[in-house]
């Protein structure tokens, strides 16, 4: 149990670190590699929460697909001038101070609360946890990734009306 | 066990921290990043509430929001690159590829 905590500790520590030198860093390519961070900490904490299935999507989606497009994208398609970051814009420094203020309000709820709520007892993950999700998937919702596809159809016509336009 | 609150907290700090890079960044691809972090923390509160109802469903909707951000990063990047092709695009907010 102490293990699992520590496990966590580290882990959030990674992805908070992370996060924000990725938000810092000027050079792109350097934030690209920052944020694979991100997602394989947050992977990790996917995994101690015993969801496989999220974890190995993070891994093969967001870590894998997402990360390698920003990169591609960056190194083939985007010339040297976009790679530097323009830096920071003071216009919209308020908008951000008012997310900090919110976000440090919100922890310190959760710092003074003691009526932690802990988890159920009675609430245990089913063992074969990508098994349930192919259930639940394929049986119970299978509307849901019907309607999934539909934004992913949207965007497979979308990028191909702009690559098509662009090279026009 | 570990309480909810600390995967509650550790989400809202990763969702903070993007939403602040997403603002205070110029460069559209810093600003896809930042929305990359937000997507990712909203999965780890959706992924610690399965957990602590013992059901599959907020893995699920987590599922569901890795395809989304799938796309929306797909999709911006071909955005992206149109606009770097026809002008140069070295400011998101200069060139209206983020305003609001």
């Amino acid at each position: 149990m102490a293990g699992n905590k520590l496990l966590f500790d580290l882990f959030a520590a990674i992805a908070t670190a992370s996060a924000l030198a990725m938000i810092t860093r000027r050079n792109i390519l350097h934030g690209a590699i920052l944020l694979l961070a991100t997602l394989l900490a947050t992977g990790g904490i996917f995994l101690q929460l015993q969801a496989e299935y999220a974890f190995a999507a993070q891994l093969l989606l967001f870590a894998g697909g997402i990360v390698l497009l920003f990169v591609l994208a960056v190194m083939l398609l985007i010339p040297d001038a976009l790679r530097q970051d323009a830096g920071f814009s003071w216009r919209m420094f308020s908008a951000s101070a008012l997310v900090l203020v919110i976000t440090i309000e919100i922890l310190a709820y959760f710092w003074t609360r003691h009526d932690s709520m802990l988890w159920p007892s009675v609430a245990a993950m089913p063992p074969n946890n990508t098994g349930a999700m192919g259930d639940a998937l394929f049986r119970d919702d299978l509307p849901a990734i019907e309607f999934a596809s539909i934004p992913l159809l949207a965007t497979i016509i979308g990028v191909v009306m702009l690559a098509k336009r662009s090279t026009e | 066990m570990i309480p909810v609150e600390h995967y509650l907290a550790f989400s809202l700090v990763l969702f903070a921290i993007g939403a602040v890079g997403a603002l205070m960044r110029r460069n559209p691809i810093m600003i896809l990043m930042s929305i990359a972090v937000m997507l990712t923390a909203v999965n780890v509160n959706l992924i610690a509430f399965s957990r602590l109802w013992g059901t599959v469903n907020g893995q699920l909707f987590s599922l569901f929001i890795m395809a989304d951000a799938a796309a929306e990063t797909a999709l911006g990047l071909g955005i992206l690159v149109v606009c770097v092709r026809r002008r140069d695009a070295r400011d998101g907010a200069e060139s209206g590829l983020s305003r609001w």
